[in-house]
Parts: C-alpha cells; structure tokens; sequence
C-alpha cells in the first residue's frame, strides 16, 4: 500500500463522507471542523507514527490531502 | 474615555487629521500616540498594568529566540499574566485597568506566535505597545493575532474613500444598535434583578429573552463602532459577530458569538491539548473501550468542556459563571460524542437536505441556549433561580398592558420593537448573502446619503443618552 492509500484510508475513517481525494480547500471552505481536524491528527499519527505539533495547524498544511501528505514527509526526513 | 461619549468622537477627529497626514511609514504612530493617550485617561492602573504588560511581552519575546528552555520561559510568562489577571479581576474592591482580559489575550497570543516560530519577537517595543494596547479593540476586543492585526497596524494606510464611507457607515450601525436598541432595553431587563418575586411568568421568560437581545445589540453594537472607526483608518479588525441568532446547532453558535474569543481558546488551549503527547495517548487509550470513532473524540470533547468552563470563569468567578460555562461545555461535549451517530443518521435519512429540517434546527438550539441565558444577566445564583421558579410561576396576562407601560412608556417599546425589527432585517439580508452595508458603500452618493443621514438622525433623535450626555457603558468592558 502507497502511503498516499495509507493516508486517505486514514481519512476515511475519520470521515467517510469527505472526498478527501479530490478536496483542495477542506479548512478554507469549512468542509472539516476542529473536532474532525484533531481527529485527522490522530488518524496521521496512528498510520505514519509522527505528531504534528500545534504551529503546524495552518490552513496550508490541511487543505487537501496532499498537503498533509507533504506534511508528514516533512516530519520523517526531521526523524 | 467612553468611545460613546462626545470627547471621544472629536480625539478620533484628530487621530483622523494626523493620521492622514502624516507620511504613510510613520502614521503608526499617530495610533500609538492615541492609544497611550487613551490608556492614560483610564487612570494609573491601566498605564502601569499595560505598561508592564507591554514590556513583558517586548523582552519575554526576544527572549524566546534565544533561550534552549523555550517552554519553560513560554510557562513563567504565561503564568506571570495571568496570574495577574487573575488577582486584579477576584480584587473587586476596585476597577479592574481598561481592557484587561482583552490585552493579556493578544499578548499571550503574540508570546505563544513567537514560542510557535510563527512571527518574529518584535524588536521595537513601540511596535509591541501599538499592537498589545491598540485603543480601538482595548476596550473589549476583538482578540486579534500579531498576522492578523500587527502588519496591518504599522503598514500606515492610504485614505481609501470607499473604506472610508463603509467604516462610518459600520460605525453608525454600531452606535444605533447600541444607543437606540441596547440602551433602551436596559430598562426591561432591570426588573429582573429588581422585582422578581412579583413578575407573571412570561415577564421572566420574556426578560431573558429581552437580555439576549439587548447583550447581542450591546457587545456587537460595540464592535461595529471599533471595527467601523478601524476601516476609516485602512485597519480591517476580525469579526466578532455573524448573525448567532441564525445559529442551527449550539457549536454554530459559538462560531458567530463572540467569535475572537472562541478562537484564541481554540489556538491557544484547545488545539495545543487535545494533539498533545498526553493527548493522542488518551484518545488511544478510549479508543480501545469506546471504538476508533468515539475514542478518538474523547480528548476533544475534554478539551471542550475545559475550554467552555474557562470561557465562565473568565466572565467573573462566581458560580452562575461555572454553570453556564459547564452547560455549554456540557452540550458541546455531547454533540462531539454523538457527531458519529448524527452523521450515521444523516446519511441513511438525508435529513441535512431536507427544508422542514431548517426551522426544527434553529428552535431546537435557541431551545439549547435559552436556558443558559438564566446565568448570563446577573452574578448571583439565587437570583438565577429565582427567575426560573418565577418562568414558572403562572402566566396570567391580566394587566399586562399596564405591567409593560410601569416599565417604559408605550412610544419607548415601540421604537424598541421598531429598532429591533431594522435590526434582524438587516441580520436576515446579510444571511440571505445581500450584503446590504457593502451595497450601500458602493451605492450612487443620492441613494446612499439619505439613507445614513436618516440613520444619523434615528441616533440623534432616539438615541439614550446619560446624565453626562454619554450614553451607559457597554456590558463587555467589564470583563
């Protein structure tokens, strides 16, 4: 499984009715919430083990899906 | 210095003038030199808690970029104001310095910016004195961040005339919410705290609602002016209010009630708990007991209920505080838990597209409201729940004309009523998307000057003015 499934198998089960595949503007649209924020921060920590920290809840960084994944890249090259 | 009195409106005259003509890299500082004016008329307490405040902030932010022990500096900071804070807020012996809570929450903001990498610790502390104690949001917000309002409040901005039509506009509204509706309903709520024990039931009900009322025109009212007089000046404030009364679910509501509020503790206390260490392991640990779904809502529904009993307390420690912070905490925790099961709902039954669903849903959270508003309009417990044994006391209407005309004189509640009625209109035009203050800046100079010097005139004629001519303080200043 590539670590883009991972990630959108991840968001899926946060929640199931988002299309997080095609999404491109998920926090500037309001398509997600606090709560389902800091559950895909939970969900990104179970499937790829890093912990986004605080500094890093921009719009940016959560926009799409891809954005996170960029994100959790940038966690494991720090590892 | 009340921004509602007749001193006030001719200090923002000259602010204007010098502001305007200042050279645009230097205009900053016609603001810093009106807002240490403005904090200097508030008394000593003011400059010497802002004072300290300010210079806190300026040194603990360089500090921050130079210290290894960044938290444990970023702790003692924080606690140091707001240990402050609370000393001089529970001191109810004497006036707590203008804008307290609201300059500890924006300075607190820009150290935590700063611990975040976010911003860069500003080196002037002129800069940091602008932004801490900027007059116009001192008095009662809104909480902006350094990104949002810092850059802004340095940049020095051209006159642009159709910001500067839409402020004065944004700022009238502002004084007629308050001044016309606010101030009027003063008088209706008043029986609550003074006569309960002879009030029919539905005064009591009724005096509740007229409270909401009267806060919403209050506290937004407010901020319309600070928010109006700031884009005069080329400074767009954040909002504070987005129509709460069109809210369809109690979370919604604390979106568009005091909205700034809201987002510092989201930023600020919420977010940094609920993904923290401590966090994500107790969202693992219910995530075995509970499932995955309602598990690992649990650290956010915690986090909320905190959040929202702090939001109490921090309106005045007293106990009818605690209860309306835990009531919402309460109903903001549940709704996070049940999120799955309303979604599995509204998946099978599609009930969210359904058009009968959208009056059910506003009825249904002014239902979930209400009852907290019972612990909002005054301090004391037993006052609270007298009101409530009073909701049910009996509802006679027998003499209600009479009872109403004791309070305010008949023309008094009908330019309330009219008043209110101007008000949701437009409330109901700017939900409906109409934009009608942003149509009215851009509208031809015959149709738009009418329309506000009729607004002037409203203001002028029904406008409640103090003994002093000032009209009462706002509600929020308090806090």
């Amino acid at each position: 499984m590539t670590d883009w499934e991972k990630l959108l198998e991840a968001l899926a089960e946060v929640d199931e009715d988002i299309d997080f595949a095609n999404e491109c503007a998920l926090i500037d649209d309001g398509v997600i919430d606090s709560l389902t924020l800091t559950q895909i921060i939970a969900a990104i920590n179970d499937a790829f083990g890093v912990r986004i920290v605080t500094g890093d809840l921009e719009p940016e960084n959560f926009n799409s899906a891809q954005a996170m994944l960029k994100l959790v890249y940038r966690y494991q090259e720090r590892k | 210095m009340s921004i509602l009195s007749f001193e006030f409106l001719l200090f923002i005259a000259v602010i204007f003038c010098v502001y305007y003509v200042l050279p645009t890299g230097v205009r900053w500082l016609a603001l810093l030199i009106g807002s240490a004016f403005f904090v200097f008329l508030s008394g000593w307490q003011s400059v010497l808690h802002l004072g300290a405040i300010v210079l806190g902030t300026w040194l603990g932010g360089l500090a921050l970029e130079r210290v290894k022990r960044k938290r444990g500096l970023l702790c003692l900071l924080l606690i140091l104001e707001f240990g402050a804070l609370i000393l001089v807020k529970q001191d109810t012996s004497r006036a707590a310095p203008l804008g307290l809570s609201y300059f500890t929450f924006q300075s607190a903001g820009l150290l935590m910016d700063v611990y975040r990498g976010k911003v860069k610790a500003q080196r002037n502390v002129w800069k940091v004195m602008l932004f801490v104690g900027y007059f116009l949001q001192l008095s009662q917000g809104p909480i902006s961040s350094w990104k949002d309002l810092g850059e802004q409040l340095l940049e020095g901005h051209p006159l642009r005339p159709v910001s500067f039509v839409s402020g004065f506009q944004l700022m009238l509204w502002g004084y007629f919410k308050k001044m016309v509706l606010a101030d009027r309903l003063a008088a209706a709520t008043a029986v609550l705290t003074q006569e309960t024990g002879a009030l029919p039931g539905w005064m009591a009900a009724g005096g509740v609602l007229l409270y909401t009322v009267r806060l919403y025109a209050d506290f937004s009212g407010g901020m319309d002016v600070v928010r109006g007089i700031s884009r005069m000046l080329g400074i767009e404030l954040p909002e504070n209010f987005r129509r709460p009364f069109f809210a369809l679910s109690v979370a919604e509501y604390w979106r568009r009630w005091h909205i700034t509020l809201g987002g510092w503790f989201r930023q600020y206390l919420l977010y940094p708990l609920t993904i923290s260490k401590m966090g994500l392991k107790f969202g693992k640990a219910a995530s075995r007991w509970l499932g995955k779904k309602t598990g690992r809502a649990m650290p956010t529904a915690v986090t909320t209920f905190l959040v929202f009993l702090l939001i109490g307390i921090w309106h005045t420690f007293s106990w009818n505080a605690v209860i309306y912070g835990a009531y919402f905490g309460l109903l903001m925790a549940a709704s996070i838990l049940l999120d799955p099961l309303w979604k599995k709902m509204n998946r099978r039954w599609k009930l969210g597209q359904k058009r009968w669903m959208y009056p059910w849903r506003l009825v249904r959270t002014w239902l979930l409201i209400f009852p907290a508003q019972f612990f909002a309009f005054t301090e004391s417990t037993a006052q609270s729940l007298a009101v409530i044994r009073q909701c049910f006391a009996g509802w006679s209407f027998s003499g209600a004309v009479d009872k109403l005309t004791g309070i305010m004189s008949a023309k008094e509640w009908g330019i309330a009523g009219m008043a209110f009625v101007i008000l949701m209109l437009v409330d109901i035009l700017c939900e409906a998307g109409f934009a009608p203050c942003e149509r009215l800046a851009k509208s031809r100079i015959w149709v738009r000057w009418p329309i506000l010097l009729l607004l002037l005139l409203g203001i002028c004629v029904f406008g409640i003015y103090g003994p002093a001519g000032d009209s009462s303080a706002f509600l929020y200043t308090q806090f």
